[in-house]
């Protein structure tokens, strides 16, 4: 199985999924066309890391979980964030915002 | 928190549910894929093929999912446990001899570590044991370790606190009466009044010893029971305070029961009774004891300067403090006193040269520690070995199974599966076996320890002298044991068993994959099963062989047709008066049964642990070195004692009748006295004594072993028997069945004198070999320990041949096919065998070589480089070998080319 672009730091993963979210529920397949979408491609999430985080995630309980029917009549398994999930998502975005804010500084010097 | 247990019990519980949501996501994900490239425009075929690469499989996607999960490490070990027990019960052959050779090594294991930690490591169950300790005396020359009980009385009033010092006799066997039963023997120690108080133990019942109880000589006829006897023998009834115990005649009354499990500080030796050191005269105590010339053994011994025989213990955290300081400015005194009579200037100085030391004293005193730790390190060493043994052993069934598994492995590593988890899983699978041996290890061990301490101390029933139960200690020894022991055979099989190419492996069928690597490393574990088995083998011949140069050493002695019989007049309230002409009846009611030769009578037994010595002596003629300890050991003996028991007079005369009348005033000395005091010289009419020389030699006898059959004779002197000496013995010369004589006369003695209880009755030959206890034990086990370890190595050899026999099954078929004969592949099969043997033996020799010289103190008369036990052991290797190669050559031989073919 061949590792994650090394672009994609640690911890990023789950930002972009919680952002993917943020505006409305999603099936896995979904979050990642959605981030494709979002970073206009230049991050492609596999399926073999896409899934474990996605369950890593619910069972931190910061997404939840249900089945529904999807845009053409499959049933999918949507998440959604929880109430955990969007804190988390704010607390990680401004934490995100320092570091990206201080390293452009740093490399701008 | 709460969310995260949930999950935890949602995954573990229900997990057919998750797995089932977890599937149908991936197949929805995979639709939804499929969904997409269609409506791009894609056939249908095309569509599902990109989704499903896209997916790069699911079930790794699958399986990483799982690894994420809450509980997912429990999952995977209970995974584990669940396919390696599945495993292991399928192959029930394999299983059963891993678990057996483990367990067998395990349990003999920690067998012999719950011995050495009852014997060794275990403390006196007492508050503090770490503050308590032995006062020494430490001097140039060897002095006697006692003290008399004046100077223990200085010694404790020299104390900053007199309460932290106490003195104890040796526990010593007594005969016991309660509520006017028949007698018994109860083991008894005379301590002082403050014994308890500086042990630190307390009354579980009544109370303890008081100074009250220590005031007078005689004044307090009390007892103190332990809690163990009270249980055996009172029921542990609640009104034991006031009950009476007679103990060698003397009423005592039961005061109180100390605290439950402590029994004296004797680990041998349990305690039923302790009785106030003030009662020694009342209780005829006189054993373990010096006594200086102007002492009087017959007289009470408490208010004896002259007579030692008391240890001294003491409670300090800083045994070099003040206390030691104490003690030594309070012993000077009586150093310089008794050097004043010493007229000799470098005798003198030595005599004062004396100090006194604490020694640590809380694990309490044992003859058998000291006599038994050599032994005990030796086997447990050897145990070791054998765990070894049945290591490697192991090992190399796992690597014979690991290849035969291999297609396994490479199926699960290309499905997915990280090294490292398909190594746990193995490792699982090593440490289910070596729990499964562990337990077994386990329900051995108490057996096989108490076992052992039977064989040890010679008690074949009743309860131990001493607990060897499995404690934490012993649980912990065996976990790690058998931790060891499970990463020690199963690393290496993992790792070599995940070793595969891949492609290679699974292409090839299962019983031809080249690999070197695998069978050099199964080459080499027999090989050092051999090499330890040979270690094994050489120390059981080596111990073999000194047990029997034992029981082959001339004893001096005629030990086939001799009785003896110990008695004790003073038990039976025989007044000294009544001695002698008690000696004579008993002669002459010996001689009087048929098959009895004759009888004599003699102060102590022979190998009876009885040793009298007398040192200072003046020899006329003989100049000692300053320093020396000029000393004989002595025995008094009744006429015709010699001829009794077959001593040999090479020189002089035996005692006459007359000597009786005079019997201070001569002696017969052994070869070894002789030898030693009168090198060039006749001894005959020499004198020598304690002071003056006042006793003439009259005789020389053969040198005879007298003390144990290990222990060579020893300078030695006989007296003629005399009113004031107390008879231990009654020896009496058989000619016909000694057995018969054995029963009679313990009828006649009980039949003619009713109040003499005798003790033991036995053959001296049997007496004799019972002195061989420990020599035998050694010998037993490692004869035992030798056989297991032959008996692995065969199988070891027997599963690596047959397994390379199997493995060429198909070039042996074209080998045949092409006209090779069957004798030639049988001998190369078995040439094969006995190649690792000999290479083994190359490892083992100079391996047995170093080992045994390590035991050669335990060795008696016996080399260690023994070149005839080596080549027993080199012979018997070679035969396991072709043994063990006899049936896989056969098969070899026998091998039909036609099938052998066909199976490619």
């Amino acid at each position: 199985m061949p590792r994650q672009r090394a672009t994609l730091l640690q911890g990023t993963l789950d930002l972009l999924i919680l952002k993917a979210l943020a505006t409305e529920e999603r099936h896995g397949l979904g979050v990642s066309r959605r981030i494709e979408q979002m970073t206009h491609g230049a991050f492609t999430v596999q399926p073999g890391s896409l899934f474990p985080a996605l369950h890593r995630l619910e069972e931190a309980g910061w997404l939840s979980s249900r089945w529904d029917a999807s845009e053409n009549n499959r049933r999918a398994k949507y998440y959604a964030l929880t109430r955990t999930g969007r804190k988390q998502l704010g607390e990680e975005t401004a934490q995100w915002q320092r570091i990206a804010l201080a390293m452009s500084r740093a490399l701008d010097a | 928190m709460f969310g995260r247990l949930t999950r935890l019990w949602r995954n573990l519980v229900h997990r057919d549910r998750v797995e089932r949501e977890l599937d149908d996501e991936m197949r929805a994900i995979e639709a939804l894929l499929v969904d997409e490239h269609r409506q791009a425009g894609m056939p249908a075929a095309e569509a599902v093929r990109r989704a499903r690469l896209a997916l790069a499989g699911v079930e790794p996607v699958k399986e990483r999912v799982r690894d994420v999960r809450a509980g997912a490490e429990i999952e995977t070990v209970t995974n584990d446990v669940r396919y390696a027990v599945r495993l292991l019960a399928a192959n029930p052959g394999f299983t059963l001899v891993a678990v057996l050779s483990l367990g067998l090594g395990i349990g003999a294991n920690s067998a012999m570590f719950a011995v050495a930690n009852a014997l060794v490591w275990r403390a006196l169950p007492v508050t503090s044991p770490e503050e308590l300790h032995l006062v020494r005396i430490d001097s140039r020359l060897p002095v006697p370790q006692r003290f008399s009980a004046p100077l223990v009385d200085d010694l404790r009033r020299g104390l900053p606190d007199p309460h932290v010092l106490a003195a104890m006799s040796r526990v010593t066997r007594a005969r016991l009466r309660l509520d006017g039963g028949e007698p018994e023997a109860a083991a008894v120690q005379l301590v002082s009044a403050d014994y308890f108080q500086v042990f630190g133990v307390s009354a579980s019942t009544g109370r303890l010893l008081t100074p009250d109880d220590a005031s007078a000589i005689g004044a307090a006829p009390v007892a103190v029971i332990s809690h163990a006897f009270w249980r055996r023998r009172l029921a542990s009834q609640p009104d034991v305070v006031g009950r009476e115990l007679v103990v060698n005649g003397v009423r005592l009354t039961v005061v109180g029961v100390a605290a439950e499990g402590f029994a004296g500080a004797w680990l041998e030796s349990p305690v039923d009774a302790w009785v106030p050191t003030t009662m020694q005269a009342d209780l005829h105590y006189a054993q373990n004891f010096s006594a200086a010339a102007d002492a009087e053994p017959d007289r009470p011994w408490t208010p004896q300067a002259g007579i030692q025989w008391l240890d001294v213990v003491i409670r300090t955290a800083a045994p070099a403090g003040r206390e030691a300081a104490a003690l030594n400015a309070a012993f000077r005194p009586h150093l310089l006193e008794a050097a004043t009579r010493i007229e000799d200037e470098t005798e003198r100085r030595l005599a004062i040269d004396r100090r006194l030391a604490l020694q640590p004293f809380a694990h309490g005193a044992s003859n058998l520690r000291e006599r038994f730790r050599a032994p005990m390190f030796v086997l447990m060493a050897m145990t070791l070995v054998l765990l070894s043994i049945a290591c490697a052993n192991t090992a190399n069934l796992l690597l014979a199974r690991a290849t035969s598994r291999q297609r396994e492995m490479a199926m699960r590593l290309s499905l997915g599966a990280s090294r490292g988890r398909v190594v746990r899983q193995l490792l699982t699978e090593s440490l289910i076996l070596g729990t499964l041996a562990a337990a077994l290890g386990l329900v051995l061990a108490p057996i096989a320890s108490e076992l052992l301490v039977r064989m040890t101390v010679g008690v074949q029933s009743g309860p131990l002298p001493f607990s060897v139960a499995v404690d934490w200690r012993v649980l912990v020894y065996t976990a790690l044991v058998s931790l060891a022991t499970s990463a020690l055979f199963g690393v290496a099989p993992a790792w070599h068993a995940t070793d595969v190419a891949l492609a290679d492996a699974l292409r090839a069928s299962a019983r031809n994959i080249p690999r070197g690597g695998r069978g050099r490393l199964s080459r080499a574990l027999v090989v050092l099963q051999v090499a330890l088995s040979l270690l094994l083998v050489v120390a059981a011949g080596l111990f073999l062989r000194s047990l029997q140069n034992l029981q082959a050493a001339p004893l001096g002695l005629e030990t086939t047709h001799v009785v003896s019989a110990s008695i004790n007049p003073v038990l039976g309230g025989y007044q000294p008066e009544e001695w002698m002409p008690l000696y004579e009846r008993l002669v002459d009611a010996a001689e009087q049964l048929p098959g009895v030769r004759s009888a004599s009578i003699a102060m102590c037994g022979l190998m009876a642990n009885c040793r009298s010595s007398v040192g200072g002596l003046t020899i006329s003629g003989y100049q000692s070195q300053p320093g020396e300890e000029v000393m004989l050991q002595e025995n008094y003996v009744g006429p015709k004692y010699f001829d009794t028991v077959g001593m040999t007079l090479v020189e002089g005369r035996r005692f006459t009748e007359r000597d009786r009348t005079h019997p201070e005033s001569v002696a017969i000395i052994n070869e070894a006295a002789a030898r030693r005091y009168f090198a060039n010289r006749s001894p005959i009419g020499q004198r020598y004594g304690e002071d003056r020389p006042t006793v003439e030699i009259v005789g020389v006898v053969r040198d005879a072993r007298v003390n144990t059959v290990r222990e060579a004779a020893v300078p030695m002197a006989f007296y003629p028997i005399e009113p004031a000496i107390v008879a231990g013995t009654l020896e009496l010369r058989t000619s016909g069945d000694p057995r018969a004589v054995v029963a009679a006369i313990r009828k006649t003695i009980s039949q003619t004198e009713p109040r003499l209880p005798v003790d033991r009755v036995s053959i001296l030959a049997d007496q004799a070999d019972t002195t061989l206890r420990q020599d035998r034990l050694i010998a037993r086990l490692t004869t035992l320990l030798g056989g297991m370890a032959l008996a692995l190595a065969c199988l070891g050899l027997y599963g690596i041949l047959s397994y390379r026999v199997r493995q060429r099954t198909a070039e042996l078929g074209i080998r045949f096919a092409l006209g090779a004969s069957r004798p030639a592949v049988l001998l190369a099969v078995v040439r094969e065998s006995l190649g690792l043997v000999l290479a083994g033996l190359a490892l083992g020799v100079p391996l047995a070589l170093g080992a045994s010289r390590l035991a050669s103190a335990l060795l008696y008369e016996v080399s260690p480089a023994h070149p005839w036990t080596l080549a027993s052991a080199v012979i018997v290797l070679l035969t396991v070998g072709a043994v063990a190669g006899a049936a896989p050559a056969w098969r070899a031989a026998h091998v039909d080319p036609m099938t052998a073919l066909r199976n490619e």
